[in-house]
């Protein structure tokens, strides 16, 4: 089986699991039992939805066995993340990391400096002037103008 | 009923639409009013003009700065954003062949075979009379039809309403992915996220696993800017990877005159311009369908009923007209549905439902009594879009070559950020923050697996209605499920759910050319 119909059965298969995980645990773990009577429980619609779910997911493995899938295209072969979207990824987890420890002001300072330069804006005065210039504007906007009390982040918290 | 009867009722009927309209303007005609419909139609036209930045983006980003506004000074600015933002589309298509929403796509047929020729201001302002005609035509089309439709919305209970999004979601997940199954996948999915939290019936919580935050559920506008803005900012960041130097959005073109439009070159357009306000009317109130292939039909109509039918395609004034009022016909028409049933239409007016309810306006027929003046000032504001629309679109054929030349260094960095501030404003909740990244990441995963987001978006959207309606109605019958083949208007839904159905599998299972017969 060449990759690409690996990865168009691994979608269905995926959901089918999910279905498994939601009927077998999630919904009776995660859910209250209150209604009963005619299945009007909080757990009636999720069980419904699991089970228009998985037929969908079933329907879609069969419509694959039976070949019914697009046209092929040089996108479907790659990976479904690659290598630069995890880093992108990874990096985005970064910048919400640096707002819960050092704020969101400064976090977002750095990360704007930070991605400017990913995105190949050579010039450093350039990258630091634009990227306190945006900061100001916002803290400016939300802070001061909304009243939007901005995080400040275990480090801002301890210092002040 | 005799005629004086007749006459009597058509006289009170459009008596009522005066009055109403009256009571309108007198709310809306404010500074701050009409300031956040040209601002909003600016800022519009600049997001729309850049690849990349999505109609949906626009007014998501913009929503969380209208949380302190006065409600109609806010529904404005998220309208004007929306009119702003489709016509926007059209400058970058017409300039370098790239349509800044998917909406343009079919301007960039004739718009860019114009610019070719050195002919770039004509197209533009080709296409901004027609976005402005199109708008025009089916917002007072809207207006006229507004309180028939609010009578017959009054007759929509839990029953009806299942049934309506039962329908809602076949067409939109049918209509939005390349399969239709996936598309109703990723609506199950949408659905099935909107069940984490407390239910909406007895107020149990779900999926919670304890924590406080998922209890409340998760919040719309973050999940919203998370799937559509983080996607497109990671794609940028990959890309950005693989060059040396800062790229610009779209590449330069060496067409760069402004040359006008002639009376006769309007005038020859204006019957495509109307016609394609009327045809986006009518694929506007039908839910998921929305501009894009409203575009494309005008187009094909226009082309039909051209005297030059062998210009579309090579530089046509009469095929941008269409395509134009074609797309921008469905801004009011998407409204009705979002205003009467409170089901949206598209991921913007989802925008529109959730910002209706942090303004504690629920949509629906009773809106249209408790909140009439409201309404008709947001019709005005549709009305006054279409004046700035103009205004605004003459300056940005000036400017919009320039906008789309800016580096993508300094545009997407600064849309992170403001989708950051943005997403914790709402809440003021760090967790809303994680959401919309993890959201974000989970989006360019659907789509890799070519899971539609569209119908996710919605489907999360109706979730808890669908779910209101079909246990509201469970507990009324006792358990019976033949209470939904006791209402019409429910059977009448499920018939067009089987109708949708069939003719979107054998549109798709037809071969690619006969649709171009």
């Amino acid at each position: 089986m060449s990759f690409r119909r690996t990865r168009e059965f691994a979608v269905p298969v995926a959901l089918l699991g999910v279905c498994a995980i939601l009927a077998g645990w999630l919904i009776p773990s995660h859910v209250t039992v209150v209604g009963g009577g005619n299945g009007l429980s909080p757990r009636f619609f999720p069980y419904v939805l699991t089970a228009a779910l998985a037929l969908l997911a079933t329907m879609q493995l069969a419509s694959l066995f039976r070949g019914e899938a697009g046209e092929e295209d040089s996108e479907v072969r790659s990976p479904v993340l690659e290598a630069p979207d995890y880093v992108a990824a990874l990096s985005l987890f970064a910048y919400f990391a640096a707002i819960v420890v050092i704020g969101m002001v400064p976090a977002s300072f750095l990360a704007l400096a930070a991605y400017m330069r990913c995105f190949r804006v050579k010039s450093w005065w350039k990258v630091l002037v634009y990227a306190a210039a945006v900061t100001a504007v916002l803290v400016v906007f939300f802070q001061v103008a909304a009243s939007v009390q901005l995080p400040r982040g275990m480090l801002g918290r301890a210092l002040w | 009923m005799d005629v004086l009867d007749l006459i009597g009722a058509v006289t009170g009927y459009f008596g009522a639409i005066g009055s109403g309209l009256w009571a309108g303007a007198h709310l809306f005609f404010t500074l701050s009013n009409l300031l956040a419909v040209f601002g909003g139609v600016a800022i519009g036209c600049l997001f729309g003009a850049l690849p990349g930045l999505s109609i949906t983006l626009s007014v998501a980003l913009v929503m969380p700065f209208t949380f302190n506004m006065d409600p109609l000074t806010g529904l404005s600015l998220l309208t004007a954003v929306y009119v702003g933002a489709i016509y926007g589309g059209s400058i970058s298509a017409i300039l370098f062949n790239t349509p800044g929403t998917p909406a343009a796509a079919c301007t960039t047929l004739d718009g860019y075979a114009l610019t070719q020729k050195g002919q770039a201001g004509k197209a533009l302002h080709m296409a901004n009379w027609a976005s402005m005609v199109g708008d025009l035509t089916s917002t007072i089309l809207v207006i006229l039809a507004f309180p028939l439709l609010a009578k017959v919305a009054i007759y929509f209970r839990s029953p009806e309403y299942f049934a309506l999004i039962v329908f809602s979601i076949t067409v939109v997940g049918g209509v939005a992915g390349r399969s239709m199954l996936l598309g109703l996948i990723a609506g199950i999915l949408g659905f099935l996220f909107s069940t984490v939290g407390m239910d909406p019936v007895q107020g149990y919580g779900r999926f919670d696993f304890g924590s406080l935050e998922l209890l409340s559920g998760f919040s719309f506008v973050p999940l919203l800017i998370g799937l559509f803005a983080v996607p497109e900012f990671m794609r940028q960041f990959v890309r950005s990877g693989r060059s040396d130097a800062s790229v610009a959005i779209a590449a330069e073109t060496g067409a760069g005159d402004d040359n006008h439009l002639t009376w006769r070159e309007f005038k020859a357009s204006f019957r495509h311009m109307v016609r394609g306000g009327v045809i986006g009317l009518i694929l506007g109130v039908i839910p998921g369908l929305g501009a894009t292939p409203a575009a494309f039909l005008s187009y094909e109509q226009a082309r039909r009923n051209s005297r030059h039918p062998e210009e579309f395609g090579h530089g046509s004034l009469e095929g941008i007209a269409a395509a134009e009022a074609g797309n921008n016909g469905v801004n009011g028409a998407t409204l009705a549905p979002l205003l009467t049933l409170g089901i949206p239409g598209d991921v913007v007016t989802a925008v529109m439902l959730g910002a209706l309810l942090i303004f504690n306006l629920q949509p629906g027929p009773m809106l249209f009594v408790t909140h009439a003046d409201l309404i008709y000032g947001l019709f005005c504001a549709l009305l006054v879009c279409d004046v700035a629309l103009r205004i605004v679109g003459i300056a940005f054929i000036r400017v919009g070559r320039y906008v789309t030349r800016v580096p993508t260094g300094y545009v997407f960095p600064l849309i992170l950020v403001l989708c950051v501030f943005g997403t914790y404003s709402i809440n003021n909740n760090i967790f809303d923050v994680f959401v919309m990244l993890s959201f974000g990441i989970g989006g360019l995963v659907m789509e890799r697996v070519r899971l539609p987001v569209v119908p996710f978006v919605i489907a999360f959207v109706l979730g808890p209605m669908l779910e209101k309606g079909l246990r509201r109605s469970l507990v009324i019958s006792d358990g019976d499920p033949m209470i939904f083949l006791h209402s019409p208007i429910a059977v009448g839904f499920f018939i067009l759910t089987i109708l949708a159905i069939v003719t979107i599998v054998r549109s798709r299972l037809a071969p690619p050319n006969s649709s171009k017969a």
